[in-house]
């Protein structure tokens, strides 16, 4: 961390896109699955998949390889794969983890998805980038193309292989992973991604206008992680803080050994959080939407 | 009952063996999100257990960009497989072999690995890898 912010580093986050947005056709060496899909599925910039230290090469030269994404011809899906508008954040989430496992390596063209806000948006991409290795979801009336590749995207609509993401399908994901009352300290995390300054301030008033008068949430904690500082937070940080509340930013919970912190189980509303806590922490872990899970937390 | 020998072409991508290699032959149908599914301090996988000097086969990556420092970690604690064979490559498995200096191949038939596993998610036999073949029993 030190050597990084030696050369310049300034915010270690998971959404960099909410610090400097990429424009549209802007070559980029980016990591982080999440906003390597976010810049070329979203932005319309173009970035390859990095791993970790091609991005920081490039960052030392300013200089990317061009090849893969960069090259107009790259562009090409292998399913179209139609669905329908999540309802809630777990819902997009889901479709995501479930359309990466049917793309592990190649791009997706997706039919009649639209999401209802930009968290939906960002846990579908999360997800979608943890079972596969694609760097992009051409998602219709949504990716920035060129008039060039959406004719050639639309010739190839009829003869690529087609695929539905069924509601059954995704509820009976969520249904799998559902919170179950479980012994010892719970740890409850939303911010995977991080969080905007918005939507941690939302999530703050949402919490405060809920909180009973006194604690007794000894055997929970809440983390709300976010793109970077909340400076609305500052003023209530010690309240929040005899509630189990902490908001932070510039940690990310998927890379913690959460194992080491006196926890037992986790609850989050993000697949890409569960499935690599289970996995690397080897703690239980829950799925659980934002709403529910914040009234879990106050409530029971 | 005598073993089914298979002899399988294979594409060199990075990295080279000093002649022929034998060793233990691991075979995953499933892509491997390396952050998720493999430690690097003992080199054990999910589901099918040490990889440290075998030889892999699986489809390729996924998951987290951080997998190509996982793979180095192999290098590190002298985890080390002989050769990871794919069916596609992914720039942080490209990355990941290259830090680690761990031979990869790109199988050019794959459906003859699957026919070999008889489609089990898992396979475990023995065979022998060189530049061009990897001839497996099982």
């Amino acid at each position: 961390m030190n050597a990084l912010r030696d050369m310049g580093a300034k915010t270690f986050t998971c959404t960099p896109y909410y610090i400097r947005k990429p424009k549209l056709n802007e070559h980029l060496a980016w990591a982080e699955s999440n906003a390597v899909l976010y810049a070329n599925s979203v932005v319309g910039a173009r970035t390859n998949r990095e791993g970790g230290p091609i991005a920081l090469m490039s960052a030392i030269v300013g200089k990317t390889y061009y090849w893969g994404i960069h090259e107009d011809k790259y562009i090409e899906p292998c399913m179209q794969v139609s669905t329908y508008t999540p309802h809630t954040l777990i819902e997009a989430s889901a479709m995501g983890y479930i359309l990466g496992m049917k793309c592990p390596n190649c791009i997706p063209l997706l039919k009649g998805l639209a999401f209802r806000n930009e968290a939906q948006l960002r846990l579908f991409l999360a997800a979608f980038g943890t079972t596969s290795s694609a760097p992009m979801v051409i998602i219709d009336k949504l990716t920035p193309l060129s008039k060039d590749i959406k004719e050639r995207i639309n010739k190839l609509r009829n003869r690529i292989e087609k695929y539905q993401i069924s509601s059954e399908e995704v509820k009976e994901l969520i249904k799998e992973h559902k919170f179950r009352k479980t012994k010892g300290k719970g740890l409850y995390i939303i911010g995977c991604p991080h969080l905007t300054p918005q939507e941690t301030d939302e999530s703050i008033q949402a919490i405060l206008s809920k909180l009973p008068t006194s604690s007794h949430m000894k055997s929970k904690e809440l983390w709300l992680i976010s793109t970077k500082p909340s400076l609305s937070v500052n003023s209530i940080k010690d309240k929040l803080l005899r509630f189990n509340i902490k908001v932070l930013h510039g940690i990310c919970p998927v890379v913690t050994k959460l194992n080491m912190l006196d926890v037992d189980y986790v609850v989050t509303d993000s697949f890409k959080a569960l499935h690599y806590i289970k996995s690397i922490s080897g703690i239980e872990a829950f799925i659980e939407d934002r709403d529910n899970m914040l009234r879990r937390f106050i409530h029971e | 009952m005598s073993r089914k020998v298979r002899i399988i072409k294979i594409k060199n991508v990075y990295g080279k063996l000093a002649g022929l290699k034998c060793s233990d032959v691991l075979i995953m149908l499933r892509p491997i999100s390396y952050l998720a599914d493999l430690n690097p301090e003992d080199g054990a996988l999910v589901g099918i257990g040490s990889i440290s000097n075998k030889i892999l086969i699986y489809p390729g990556g996924v998951g987290s960009t951080v997998g190509s420092y996982i793979m180095y970690g192999l290098k590190v604690n002298d985890k080390k497989p002989v050769a990871l064979l794919v069916k596609y490559v992914d720039i942080v498995t490209l990355v990941g072999s290259i830090l680690a200096d761990i031979p990869l191949y790109v199988i050019e038939d794959w459906d003859s690995i699957i026919s070999l596993t008889n489609n089990s998610p898992v396979w475990i036999g023995h065979g022998c890898i060189g530049d061009e073949v990897i001839r497996i029993e099982g």
